[in-house]
């Protein structure tokens, strides 16, 4: 269990973390979510004391982390793949870590045979590829066998299989009732890994659910083609309800198909289609963070014309 | 502050530094200095005797002779003291440290006793075997040689083993104020290096006075016989160890302090 409470973090002028608040549960797979630069890594090197909060707390099993006896036993995280020294082997590398906490060097070899890395174990971790140095990251998560992991963008750079394997691995953690929070800019790629959601933007909490909660928090659009036009532009006007005329329809927002109808037939209007359009998790996450995006690109945004 | 315990984290750190190919090098090069250059002055100062002026010969000292590769093992044993904290933080790998140790202070104490046990035995059997052979080299021909039997001279070349492993200290107590690799390297050669000879451009009442205090001048008096003549007056060998004691106190005191308050 994490518990992240009020936690608030500013670099000089700058808020990084904003009065955040949230619990990750065990036995199931978080995706912590939000745009690049909103706060994700610096939550997590909180949790992790590396950085200290200017206010607010996270607790990890009920401790702050520094209070833990044996941090790798408690906690196992994955910040940075590369963070580590480029001229030791991956052996090295895990058993100077597996030391430090008295976890036995024969773990060392279970946990590079779990991720995959045993035949490369005495290759200088610097001359890994970005997935491998991904999984050598996550070996180290796994070193003290933890109640609790925490990854941070584990699914840059490693390859289709390397993605799947990751997945099911991140959900058999869970299954085995662990705590698993796995962070990620991308929702189309946590869709698949996560069950519950955590989305931030500019260090604040926006929302967290579960897939269902958050599609749902998002509002599809009715399309509505008639032969009716004015009556059902006076139809709008009448209810207020938020739409706009294309070509040879109407797209409304908000409103749910059957009402639509409903309001149409008493009306009068003959409709010649009325379908619903469902959102995807992904636009619901765009629609989410959208007002707390740090760097946007120009683009032409879909319904800008609004 | 809990922790799980020092002995844990000094035996990490000793593992992370023996599986360094940077290490022994490191290691490698400072006792190949202290031998090295020890050894070939002295075979110079050997050539060279005879035609030797008076005020030479009377100041001539065979233990500094043959220890003089300490002056550029300084440099080395330097780096390997920055480096085994720089290298953390530019490698960003300090993180990965402190979420296994999260007691800054252990990891501290753990690296300094690492550092400080290495560079201590490499730097005193370095300098040990310098004097032999340069005494070796140097004996017959009438020249002057010491002998470990004498008090001063089993001082001198303990303390310049010693010397070392202050330096590296001193580097190690740079890098973790200033973190960054290049910034310490530059920051420890300006201490040696560029100090003395901006001392040297003051008015000579000031030049004296400040010169002793210089980390290198401290070293040639930890190093230096008695009845020796110097260009300006010395600590003695102990004072002049004590001083530099309280410069390593002093760098790994502001570093240890900003390292437990600085985000990593």
């Amino acid at each position: 269990m994490i518990e992240v409470q009020q936690l608030t973090k500013k670099f000089g002028d700058t808020l990084a973390v904003d009065d955040l608040s949230f619990t990750v549960k065990p036995g199931i797979v978080t995706g912590f979510l939000g745009p690049n630069g909103s706060g994700k890594s610096t939550t997590m090197r909180l949790i992790l004391g590396l950085n200290s909060p200017t206010s607010g707390q996270a607790l990890v099993n009920g401790k702050r982390f520094a209070e833990l006896d044996s941090p790798l036993r408690e906690v196992g995280a994955l910040l940075d793949a590369k963070a580590l020294h480029p001229g030791r082997s991956a052996r090295n590398h895990l058993r100077s870590l597996a030391i430090s906490n008295r976890i036995p060097v024969t773990r060392v070899d279970e946990v590079l045979d779990i991720v995959g890395l045993s035949e490369v174990a005495n290759r200088r971790a610097g001359d890994f590829s970005l997935g491998m140095s991904q999984r050598l990251g996550i070996a180290a998560a796994l070193l003290g066998d933890p109640s609790i992991l925490m990854f941070d963008e584990p699914i840059n750079g490693l390859d289709p299989e390397g993605i799947r394997w990751v997945r099911d691995f991140f959900q058999q953690l869970a299954d085995e009732g662990r705590t698993v929070l796995v962070s990620s800019h991308l929702m189309s790629e946590m869709a698949l890994t996560a069950e519950h959601f955590i989305i931030i933007g500019r260090g604040k909490l926006i929302t967290e659910g579960t897939k269902e909660e958050l599609a749902k928090s998002a509002v599809g659009t009715v399309h509505l083609r008639t032969p009716n036009r004015e009556l059902f532009k006076d139809l709008i006007a009448t209810k207020q309800w938020e739409a706009r005329e294309e070509a040879d329809s109407f797209v409304l927002e908000g409103v749910p198909a059957n009402t639509i109808g409903d309001e149409a037939f008493a009306a009068g209007i003959v409709l010649h289609e009325l379908s619903t359009r469902e959102v995807s998790l992904e636009d619901a996450f765009m629609a989410l963070t959208e007002s707390s995006v740090e760097y946007t690109g120009r683009r032409n945004r879909k319904g800008a014309q609004k | 502050m809990k922790s799980i315990g020092l002995i844990p984290a000094i035996r990490s750190e000793f593992l992370k530094l023996r599986t360094l190919r940077s290490s022994w090098l490191g290691f490698s090069i400072t006792a190949g200095l202290t031998i090295g250059f020890g050894a070939l002055i002295s075979y110079v100062s050997k050539t060279h005797y005879e035609t030797m002026s008076f005020a030479e010969k009377a100041t001539f000292d065979p233990i500094q002779i043959s220890l003089v590769g300490t002056l550029f093992a300084q440099f080395a044993v330097g780096v390997i003291g920055a480096m085994l904290i720089t290298s953390e933080f530019v490698s960003g790998s300090i993180r990965t440290t402190l979420a296994a140790v999260p007691s800054r202070m252990t990891v501290l104490v753990a690296k300094a006793a690492v550092l400080k046990v290495s560079v201590l035995v490499v730097g005193v059997v370095s300098c040990f075997t310098a004097f032999f052979l340069g005494q070796t080299i140097m004996n017959g021909v009438g020249i002057p040689t010491a002998s470990l039997s004498n008090g001063n001279t089993l001082r001198a070349v303990a303390l310049a083993g010693l010397y070392l492993m202050l330096l590296a200290l001193l580097g190690f107590g740079l890098g973790l104020i200033i973190r960054q690799t290049a910034g310490t390297i530059s920051a420890f050669v300006s201490l040696l290096l560029v100090l003395p000879l901006i001392a040297y451009l003051l008015p000579s009442s000031w030049r004296n006075e400040i010169l002793r205090y210089l980390p290198s001048s401290l070293g040639r008096a930890m190093m230096s016989s008695p009845g020796t003549i110097y260009e300006f007056p010395l600590f003695s060998p102990w004072a002049a160890t004590g001083i530099l004691v309280g410069y390593v106190i002093l760098a790994i005191g502001i570093g240890a302090y900003l390292f437990e308050r600085r985000d990593v």
